[in-house]
């Protein structure tokens, strides 16, 4: 970031590169429709651009790119508050997850484990969704969570501790 | 389920690997961002690094046009201040109203018919009751001459190329910040543009200094014996300084550097430097031979 601070703009395609898809999946799974995880994945990085002769590393790049995200997303769930119902879930589970080359009945299995973790991610509530979402996603420790998400360590743990006692709930449904 | 095994899941929800959660979420697939999403963000990037100055330069590019435009308005002024104090004074000839034009009567020759064909002949002098017609449009001041284009296109020092401007007293080793702040603050608001340009230059040459002092080690890298890695290396850093250099060209004189470069045998620089052309401007339309190069 700080090379391309200085105008190394292969410096920057290197650091795109590399947080890419982290990025779009953490906006994908939090906000749950591609127009919005589109629109904030390109503000997002709008932000990095512009903040690019600022920077200072303070923490971790990636820290600080999804501390960037995750604001966007809280302000986008502040201003519209997206309740999907089953239905859309299960259309939006379509698009994302792509056939596998499996055998049918194995495949079968899978198809429902992966439904019931998905409807069981957008039933969470939006601060543990985005707690679990950013340790699963993107490999954030309990201070880096908290960081990101403006709150103490022991919060994390139990909003962690929550979501995971929701999706097992759904999952044993 | 109970407490303890509330914490079991979480415990093995912060393993590394995510423990069973993170097997599970796994399955699910990783979806990637739209290539259109890369293409806007590099272009986006590419465009922040070279399309615009920063914001030291701007704000020195806006005084000094500011200035000129007050020193052309003084001209101006002057001149039509010396036609008031001066009505005598034949009317200076104006683009905007030549004597020819047969829309255009004096306001003299109206009242003294007698005179008609003397004020045809002769140019009117200079009614003082309109002196903005005296004032003559500020001639323009010369054209700076622009800058020389050597006719071969990028010579092989590319990564050199802002050595000759660098001036000796107009770039010193000072950071940026330093050149671009002190000439600034000894410019006086209404001082003519000319005395803005050397301040302008000098942050140029500062900004280009770092880019030419890694090009400038690379080369030195490879005239040093050394192995073959080290020679490998340098090698990659000098054609990543060229790369970068091509960033700052004009699309006609980037397209231009990449004929040059398939000119010279070096296709695969050649080929690096289009896509990056492709990346910075995605909207260029690319002439046939280069559309073909892969």
């Amino acid at each position: 970031m700080l090379a391309y601070g200085a105008g190394d703009l292969l410096a920057f395609e290197a650091l795109y590169r590399r947080h890419r898809g982290g990025l779009y999946r953490f906006l994908l799974r939090n906000l749950r429709h591609r127009a919005d995880a589109d629109e904030l994945f390109q503000e997002t990085w709008s932000r990095v651009i512009g903040a690019r002769e600022r920077y200072r590393p303070d923490a971790k790049f990636s820290t600080w790119l999804l501390q960037i995200a995750h604001n966007l997303v809280v302000d986008r769930f502040r201003r519209q508050r997206p309740q999907a119902t089953p239905e859309e879930t299960d259309a939006v589970m379509r698009t994302l997850d792509a056939p596998e080359e499996d055998r049918p009945e194995r495949a079968l299995s899978e198809f429902e484990q992966r439904r019931r973790l998905q409807l069981a991610l957008e039933e969470l509530p939006e601060e543990q969704r985005l707690a679990f979402v950013l340790r699963i996603e993107n490999g954030m420790g309990l201070e880096e969570i908290g960081a990101i998400t403006h709150v103490g360590r022991e919060t994390v743990k139990s909003r962690l501790r929550y979501a995971l006692a929701r999706i097992r709930a759904r999952m044993q449904s | 389920m109970t407490a303890t095994d509330h914490d079991r899941d979480l415990e093995h929800l912060l393993r590394d690997d995510g423990g069973e959660w993170g097997a599970l979420y796994r399955k699910l697939s990783r979806v990637e961002p739209p290539r259109r999403l890369d293409r806007n963000v590099l272009g986006e990037a590419a465009r922040a690094v070279h399309g615009r100055a920063p914001r030291r330069q701007r704000w020195l590019v806006g005084l000094s046009s500011a200035a000129g435009v007050v020193f052309a308005a003084g001209i101006a002024w002057h001149i039509g201040h010396d036609a008031l104090r001066n009505p005598t004074l034949p009317a200076p000839p104006t683009a905007s109203r030549p004597q020819s034009d047969a829309r255009y009567v004096p306001v003299e020759a109206i009242h003294h018919q007698a005179r008609e064909s003397e004020t045809a002949a002769a140019p009117a002098p200079a009614p003082p009751a309109m002196p903005s017609a005296a004032v003559p449009a500020p001639a323009p001041p010369p054209a700076p001459a622009a800058p020389a284009r050597s006719p071969e296109p990028f010579p092989k020092a590319e990564v050199a190329k802002a050595a000759p401007r660098q001036k000796p007293a107009a770039a010193p080793a000072a950071p940026v910040r330093g050149a671009a702040v002190s000439p600034a603050a000894s410019v006086p608001p209404a001082a003519p543009p000319e005395s803005v340009a050397p301040a302008l230059e000098a942050v140029i040459v500062g900004a280009d200094a770092t880019i030419e002092r890694g090009a400038a080690a690379a080369a030195a890298l490879t005239t040093t014996p050394r192995d073959q890695s080290g020679a490998s290396t340098a090698t990659q850093l000098l054609r990543s300084a060229e790369l970068r250099n091509d960033m700052r060209l004009a699309p006609a004189d980037w397209i231009r550097r990449i004929r040059w470069l398939l000119e010279q045998g070096r296709r695969e620089q050649a080929v690096e430097s289009l896509q990056l052309l492709r990346r910075v401007h995605p909207d260029l339309a690319l002439p046939a031979d280069l559309q073909a190069l892969q």
